[in-house]
């Protein structure tokens, strides 16, 4: 007899919500369906009733003022008191008034895992990593209508709620009890709306940490969407779980001309000179609240000491040839040469550049003279960290190579690094013998189960692949310091460097801190199939922290012309790395997946960097850093847009 | 025009005071150029310098509390047991085999007396994680609240020494309490190497099997598919063994190095070659292996019938071996296969270390303090001479044939040019409008026996008489004559009683001629130790010496040439020096004090074409262009002579990729 109950509810379920959907389909001004089970019906479900006019225009971007402390979906800005409007209808069909119970979930479902596992059909154990939420004061579990007369009319129920960081509370994001929301941003990419409503007495049955999902079971959070679309819940007679067909598209997309602030702790708080700073740089009230952008100092390893010729050049513009190259790399005596690490900024603000007007940010490496042999890097950082998205920026980077093919020593890095902090920020756990403590050790480096280290990189040089294995390395011929003959010590290169002269290397890298776990974790050159590409991982031995891919594309299509895109999608399974003259025209260069390599999961930073790299951290490299000369002249780059979404 | 010369620059003899002329010496023996390879001289000497003053950022274990240097130490703490410090392997340590010493510097600080900090010397062989040498001794903290310098030294042992040791120095902290260290300053001393190649001549090697010249077991050499010409090593019908190249380490290198690299391009004609390219030494006696690397085409692909290139990199146990091993790079067909290889390319080693002793610069300098340059001392700073025209009326001369400079017409100005050629002197004078030298004079044939190739010249005022010489020596029998240029003809102003020493117009680098302490212009060289010159005192040439100070020869060396002038209203001295590099720098000698100011190149040639990079570089200096600035006429031509020494070539050699040229330079912008 229960069954038949059962089988009757369902069908007559079916053949309401297939109805409505007809009926829903018919009439524009309706939102979704009618939903009906035993004791109510639900109608005009409308989670952003105050947000989306226009069903077509269903993007809100990231609200970078006051964000500091992490994002608020909306911002005071964007709705009248910074929340969406949740609206709905309901119908009491029961035999007496009573009240009904509601709670509205969000959940992102660009960057998530699949609820259910594939195979065992049980909850995935991933999608606790989702990121969903509710009502921010997690406390409040299902909220109560009043109660509502079987009068056989729908009563509209209003509620608001808003999308924030840390949604489930948790605790790990907290710091001397206060909850960092900003250590947990929302994730960029679409979101969906699940309107959950029960009786009373199905509210009885749904677990306390699916009420309220800052509680975990078995020490796992328990993913809604699981519990109400393929669990338990899905089997409640008078609860219904709706998933909105209205969804919101989530983009951050940061004003570059709203400043680049200056954190003391790049500098590791010790004076320094604040001399350049300015309206537009430095640390002021408005900066600090508002600028998305903070100059980036690299790290500088005090191992890569290099012994560089004493020449200062503008390779890009004085013609500098691989003849200038040969000769410098032949006659030049080491007492001559200039002992140096590479530089960074030491007056912030000097070489970063925060334009309001064109809302673009510059860089420039700073030229140099004598007595003064810097080789410096500059770059920016993002303030707001993201899990996840599809970053893409609208840059024009400096050209690397000069007209001869010679390589001004510079590498074009667009990349994302964690956000650090430590256990917060801990990846997830590497089930195979655990990450390499730090990115920085030998192989001889302890493992440990988690770390908090991720990077995901672009950096373009001149540099020649590691794949097919049969090409590398070149061979490249000694030369001969006989300035008697001219073919003793301007030795060409290898042809299978000059036949690719006006191309730069486009290196893409996953730093997954030597995971075993990926199932076909490989060393050397690996081949990984994706949209009808293939793609040689190189990974150089079992400890190494990073594997890369390598693409040889044009210089001057990259960076000669007015501007050029450059994208890392960042998925939970995957990285692709693209590139395109237009967002409509990218085109892939990397494809790496769960099956090669760890994908972080951990909050991470956007950085663009005109840096200088040790050359031996490049084997084949067909130019040394420290054969090439110091910078004559500042070398500008410039930033024109950052989209993540 | 006569250049004016300052009472100043008396003092250096070796200077040319007047135009010289610095290329005829075809007659000339090269003995004066020591070409052979000498052996290596060792100098101890600093190998390695690291200042650690704590200034570095990102580092958590620094503090600003209090310093003896920059804006802040490093502290040690209850925390922190063990502090920054120095970790290197040897064989990234420069010469590391030449280790003997290293000495530390550190500065520490407490406010408290400490019992137990120690500063540490460890040498790990970090494969096997096993510590070779350990060394702790405390550190002084007496009195407190005050920086007290430590200093240690200890020898480094040979038997130390390996590459993959490693060599940590650290402060210990055993009873973890709390005090400073800043400005740690590591020195390691040691013998190096100076000056002289470890490779021979050729490390490079290429095979395309058009012959078997130097090839081992060249069976399966054979005209058919190739790469390039028409022969290569076809390995069909299941052929496992190809030839080999089998080369003494001698042949190549001085001693053992470190890798061998090879290519070669391989034409499989069935699928799934198995081709491995190997390199070996074996010991002869024994017979056994030292080592054998191979790298196959196994795992790569490699389509049939398209030819696809193996590159390889061997690495080569250097210390396993004597420079009397062999290597032997082989092709072997291991999957016997049908497959057709060629062109073969083996480097043996990697390229030499650069000459020189390491540099003193220390390491932050540049980026804490103003750089302060020491005398004489490198890096110099850099200043170009440009590029104001080219000379096609010359081209019939090359770096080969005699040309002087000087005033030797009355009426002009500036500076003429004397060109001999085919027993013809020809005056050329730079026309400023068109940027041009032209022909104004040539000597008839009855003045032929003055210009006799056999003769060198040189250009000066000898006899002071206020007009400019022309001297002519018979490089034959030393026999001169001074010739003047008076009414459109050549005279011959003195001739000679007594014949010059060979060991004079034997001198190749007797290129200059200077004023002296009589004011009069003599002819200089320099040997290394003194400048020489040889003054015309009443129709006798007379040898002075000048030795070279000590401070002085870092700027003065043997062979160099000298090119005297005004350069933007002062007077300089350009000296260039070819026997390694083209060498040219701007000496100022003020209070009598040689000084190096500036190392010089060329700007605004075409392409590449820098005259540095040529093989026979001639300079001719002068007021051409202006009467106030010295220009330099840049003869720049390469020599198809095998063996071409740098001063006597016989084929001049017009390279497309570096034609011959003649330009003229001045230190105007």
């Amino acid at each position: 007899m229960k069954n038949n109950n059962t089988y009757s509810s369902i069908v007559f379920f079916l053949l309401t919500v297939i109805a409505a959907g007809l009926f829903s389909c018919s009439n524009g001004s309706q939102n979704g369906p009618t939903l009906s089970c035993e004791k109510f019906s639900l109608n005009n479900v409308d989670p952003l009733s105050n947000y989306q006019k226009d069903s077509l225009d269903n993007h809100i971007y990231l609200d970078y003022n006051n964000a500091v402390e992490g994002f608020s979906v909306p911002s005071i800005a964007q709705t009248k008191d910074g929340k969406f409007e949740l609206s709905f209808e309901i119908k009491n069909t029961g035999t007496a008034p009573q009240k009904f119970y509601y709670k509205i979930y969000y959940q992102n479902e660009r960057y998530k895992f699949p609820e259910i596992d594939s195979v065992s059909k049980n909850e995935n154990p991933l999608a606790e990593e989702n990121f969903y939420g509710s009502w921010e004061e997690t406390g409040i579990a299902f909220k109560s209508t009043t109660a509502i007369a079987n009068d056989d009319e729908y009563h509209t129920i209003t509620d608001k709620f808003r999308i924030v960081g840390n949604p489930r509370n948790d605790q790990r994001y907290f710091s001397n009890g206060k909850n960092d929301r900003w250590k947990r941003n929302p994730r960029v990419g679409e979101y969906k709306f699940m309107l959950v409503v029960c009786t009373e007495d199905d509210l009885k049955t749904i677990p306390t940490e699916v009420q309220d999902i800052s509680k975990k079971s078995k020490d796992h959070f328990v993913n809604p969407y699981y519990f109400f679309n393929y669990g338990k819940g899905k089997g409640l007679k008078n609860t219904i779980a709706y998933t909105s067909e209205k969804s919101l598209l989530v983009v951050a997309k940061p004003n570059l001309g709203a400043g680049i602030y200056i954190n003391d702790m790049s500098f590791n708080g010790k004076e320094y000179d604040k001399s350049y700073f300015c309206a537009t740089c430095g640390q002021d009230s408005n900066i600090y609240k508002n600028a998305p952008i903070q100059q980036f100092i690299n790290y500088v390893d005090a191992s890569t000491k290099m012994e560089n010729i004493p020449v200062i050049a503008d390779i890009l513009k004085d013609n500098y040839s691989k003849t200038d190259y040969n000769w410098n790399k032949s006659f030049y005596k080491k007492e001559e040469l200039i002992p140096t690490l590479i530089q960074t900024a030491k007056h912030p603000c000097q070489t970063v550049f925060s334009d309001p007007k064109e809302n673009k940010i510059v860089i420039k490496n700073p030229g140099t003279k004598y007595g003064e042999w810097k080789k410096e890097s500059v770059g920016i950082i993002t303030r707001h960290g993201f899990t996840y998205g599809k970053y893409r920026v609208k840059v024009k980077l400096t050209e690397l190579l000069n007209k001869n093919g010679v390589w001004n020593g510079l590498t074009n890095a667009i990349w994302l690094i964690t956000q650090g902090g430590g256990e917060w920020n801990f990846r997830r756990s590497c089930n195979k013998e655990g990450y390499m403590a730090s990115y920085w050790g030998g192989k001889d480096d302890k493992r440990v189960a988690a770390v908090d280290y991720s990077e995901i990189d672009f950096e373009i040089l001149k540099t020649p692949p590691y794949c097919p294995d049969n090409e590398f390395p070149p061979v490249f011929k000694n030369p001969n310091d006989n300035n008697k003959n001219i073919n003793s010590w301007n030795i060409p290169m290898p042809d299978d460097i000059t036949k690719n002269d006006d191309n730069i290397t486009v290196a893409c890298t996953n730093w997954d801190m030597a995971c075993w776990e990926p199932k076909n974790f490989g060393v050397g050159c690996n081949p990984i199939e994706h949209k009808g590409q293939t793609y040689y991982t190189h990974r150089w031995d079992h400890w190494y922290r990073a594997i890369t891919e390598k693409k040889e594309e044009k210089d001057d299509e990259l960076f000669a012309g007015e501007y050029y895109y450059f994208e890392i999608d960042w998925r939970p399974t995957e990285i692709i790395w693209r590139i395109g003259p237009s967002p409509d025209k990218m085109r892939e260069v990397g494809y790496m997946n769960e099956t090669v390599t760890s994908i972080p999961n951990n909050q991470m930073l956007l950085i663009i960097t005109q840096e200088y790299h040790n050359t031996q951290w490049w084997p084949g490299a067909p130019y040394s850093q420290d054969n090439l000369p110091f910078p004559l002249n500042d070398i500008p780059g410039e930033i024109y847009e950052l989209v993540i979404e | 025009m006569k250049l004016r010369i300052l009472t100043r620059y008396l003092f250096l003899f070796a200077i040319p005071l007047s135009i010289s002329c610095n290329s005829n010496h075809e007659g000339a023996s090269s003995s004066a150029v020591n070409l052979t390879p000498k052996k290596d001289s060792l100098v101890f000497t600093n190998l390695y310098h690291e200042l650690q003053d704590m200034e570095m950022l990102n580092d958590p274990r620094l503090s600003t509390e209090c310093f003896a240097s920059g804006k802040q130490s490093h502290k040690l703490s209850k925390d922190l047991e063990y502090s920054i410090g120095f970790n290197k392997l040897f064989q990234d340590i420069p010469s590391y085999q030449g280790i003997q010493k290293i000495s530390i510097g550190l500065k520490s600080y407490s406010k408290n007396k400490i019992k137990d900090a120690v500063l540490v010397v460890s040498i790990d062989n970090a494969k096997e994680q096993k510590n070779i040498l350990w060394e702790g001794k405390p550190l002084l903290f007496e009195p407190p609240n005050n920086w007290n310098n430590n200093s240690f030294s200890y020898d480094i042992k040979p038997e130390f020494i390996s590459p993959g040791n490693s060599i940590s120095v650290y402060v210990w902290n055993k009873t973890k309490e709390e005090f400073y260290i800043d400005d740690l300053v590591i020195d390691i001393f040691g013998n190096t190497k100076v000056a002289n190649d470890v490779l021979v001549s050729n490390s490079n090697f290429f095979f395309d099997f058009e012959t078997t010249e130097g090839i081992v077991g060249p069976e399966n050499i054979k005209a058919t598919t190739a790469h390039s010409g028409k022969q290569a090593i076809d390995m069909s019908d299941g052929k496992e063994y190809g030839p080999s190249i089998v080369k003494t380490i001698s042949e190549i290198a001085t001693e053992p190095f470190k890798k061998v690299s090879a290519s070669v391009w391989v034409y499989p004609t069935q699928e799934k070659p198995n081709l491995v390219l190997t390199a070996s030494s074996i010991n002869e006696q024994s017979r056994e292996a030292i080592f054998w690397e191979g790298k196959s085409t196994e795992n790569s692909i490699f389509p049939i019938n398209t030819w696809t290139k193996l590159n390889a990199s061997f690495n080569v146990p250097s210390e396993k071996l004597t420079a009397d091993n062999k290597i032997q790079i082989n092709i072997w067909n291991k999957g016997k296969t049908g497959v057709i290889v060629d062109d073969l390319e083996i480097v043996y080693g990697t390229p030499n270390e650069r000459k020189g002793l390491p540099s003193a610069l220390e390491l932050n300098t540049q980026y804490e303090k103003e750089f302060t340059p020491i005398k004489n001392t490198p890096p110099f700073d850099v200043h170009y001479l440009n590029k104001k025209g080219s000379s096609n009326a010359l081209t019939e001369y090359t770096s080969k044939d005699p040309i002087v400079s000087g005033n030797f017409i009355a009426s002009s100005k500036t500076d003429e040019l004397v060109c001999i050629k085919n027993k013809t002197a020809r005056i050329y004078s730079f026309n400023a409008i068109k940027k041009e030298f032209e022909k104004i004079a040539e000597s008839n044939t009855n003045e032929s026996s003055l210009f006799d190739p056999v003769n060198i010249y040189f250009s000066g005022d000898y006899n002071s008489d206020g007009k400019q010489d022309l001297l002519c020596i018979n490089t034959t029998n030393g026999t001169w004559q001074i010739l003047n240029y008076l009414n459109n003809k050549w005279q011959i102003g003195i001739t000679g009683k007594n014949s010059l020493k060979e060991n004079w117009y034997k001198q190749h680098a007797f290129v200059s001629s200077g004023k002296t302490f009589t004011d009069k212009d003599a002819l200089i060289f320099n040997n290394g130790k003194a400048h020489i010159t040889l003054q015309l005192i009443n129709g006798e040439w007379q040898e002075k010496m000048i030795n070279i100070t000590a401070s002085a020869q870092t700027v003065f060396h043997a062979n160099d040439l000298y090119y005297t002038g005004s350069i933007a209203g002062s007077k300089h001295t350009l000296v260039l020096n070819k026997d390694w590099r083209f060498d040219l720098k701007l000496i100022s000698a003020e209070n009598n004090d040689p000084t190096i100011r500036y190392m010089i190149d060329f700007k605004g040639y075409e392409a590449d074409h820098n005259p540095k990079y040529y093989e026979f570089t001639k300079l001719v200096s002068g007021n051409f262009y202006s009467e106030k600035d010295l220009s330099l006429l840049v003869f720049s031509f390469n020599c198809a002579d095998n063996n071409f020494d740098g001063i006597k070539c016989t084929s001049i050699e017009n390279n497309k990729q570096f034609p011959n040229k003649i330009e003229l330079y001045t230190f105007e912008k």
